[in-house]
């Protein structure tokens, strides 16, 4: 087999890794801007479009990510796997505001189109990192993208049951308690707790969340 | 000065943050360690918090750039320490829940 030596390998990857972890971070996190930038409601169709498309995208790092476990550089599969995650969960959270101008969505669009181009370019290089395979692996299948989207329905219901919550509370501390509040949301989402354990979570805030707003008047 | 009032959750989210007064934890983490359930520890950290027991700050990231919002960090205060210990040592708690909290052996902590 042709390639950079093992010594080669064992030094390159994880700086390689690395470096397009960075790339995939920065055209996330483009696209998420973009994504929130847009001015009009785009038709319900094209959302929904929309929506397939980042789940793919998802569904594309989650395999590089199982891709990379077996390279040398454990870290760098952590970093893809974080990576992932914020993918997932930041566009999720972005659907409600996806998209109003066409111009803008198609520059979205293309900004996915760069993770996958990038992703791939991941794949390549965990695959020479993988000294000790021939093949690579090909991570189990995952659901289909519009499955993916579904299952992530739920944790928008929790997150709406505690946008609703907030609004009990005094006008000057719901900023504070709603960035709190989707923390504990995206970490729980994180830790892959099912949606119904979201659900349940922002039940349990919303219960409470008289008692907070009266703590908070009597400072 | 009057202290927040020590119910049992209240001692429990006491006795998780005095454990190591000087680590930061948010709010999930400190409601799993007080074994209380997640979203039930708000309105005993906003009372701590009024009360000048606990300071709170916003975790230090850039929620754009890292595609999540922010964590809040807790911590007790100085005298948020000495009020807490106080209070301990004067609450009543089940002995069952302070080996469920310390299964290891007593370490003597705060007085």
């Amino acid at each position: 087999m042709s390639g950079p030596s093992r010594d080669t390998v064992r030094a390159r990857p994880g700086a390689y890794a690395r470096a397009r972890v960075r790339d995939l971070d920065r055209a996330l996190v483009q696209a998420l801007n973009r994504a929130r930038a847009l001015d009009y409601q785009l038709p319900r169709a094209r959302v929904r479009e929309l929506a397939c498309a980042l789940a793919d995208d998802l569904r594309q790092i989650r395999q590089l990510a199982a891709e990379f476990e077996p390279a040398p550089d454990g870290r760098a599969a952590e970093l893809v796997d974080g990576l992932a995650h914020r993918l997932h969960f930041g566009l999720v959270d972005d659907l409600d505001h996806l998209t109003r101008s066409r111009t803008l969505a198609a520059r979205l669009a293309g900004d996915l189109a760069r993770f996958r181009s990038l992703a791939d370019e991941f794949v390549e290089a965990g695959q020479r990192a993988d000294t000790g395979r021939t093949a690579p692996a090909r991570a189990a299948p995952l659901p289909p993208a519009a499955a993916t989207v579904a299952a992530l329905a739920p944790a928008r219901m929790a997150s709406g049951l505690v946008a609703q919550a907030v609004r009990a509370l005094p006008s000057e501390h719901r900023g504070r308690w709603r960035e709190e509040f989707d923390a504990e949301l995206e970490e729980l989402a994180g830790a892959a707790e099912s949606r119904w354990s979201q659900v349940g979570h922002a039940a349990r805030v919303t219960g409470r969340v008289w008692l907070l707003r009266r703590a908070l008047l009597a400072r | 000065m009057s202290g927040p009032r020590m119910t049992l959750p209240t001692q429990l989210v006491l006795r998780a943050l005095i454990a190591d007064p000087t680590t930061e934890m948010y709010g999930l983490e400190i409601g799993r360690l007080a074994e209380l359930p997640s979203g039930t520890i708000h309105p005993i950290l906003a009372r701590l918090e009024g009360h000048g027991w606990l300071e709170s700050r916003w975790e230090d990231l850039d929620p754009a750039r890292e595609g999540r919002p922010r964590r809040r960090y807790y911590r007790l205060t100085p005298d948020g320490v000495a009020h807490a210990a106080r209070a301990l040592d004067r609450a009543r708690i089940p002995a069952s829940l302070v080996r469920r909290l310390n299964p290891g052996p007593a370490t003597g902590g705060a007085r």
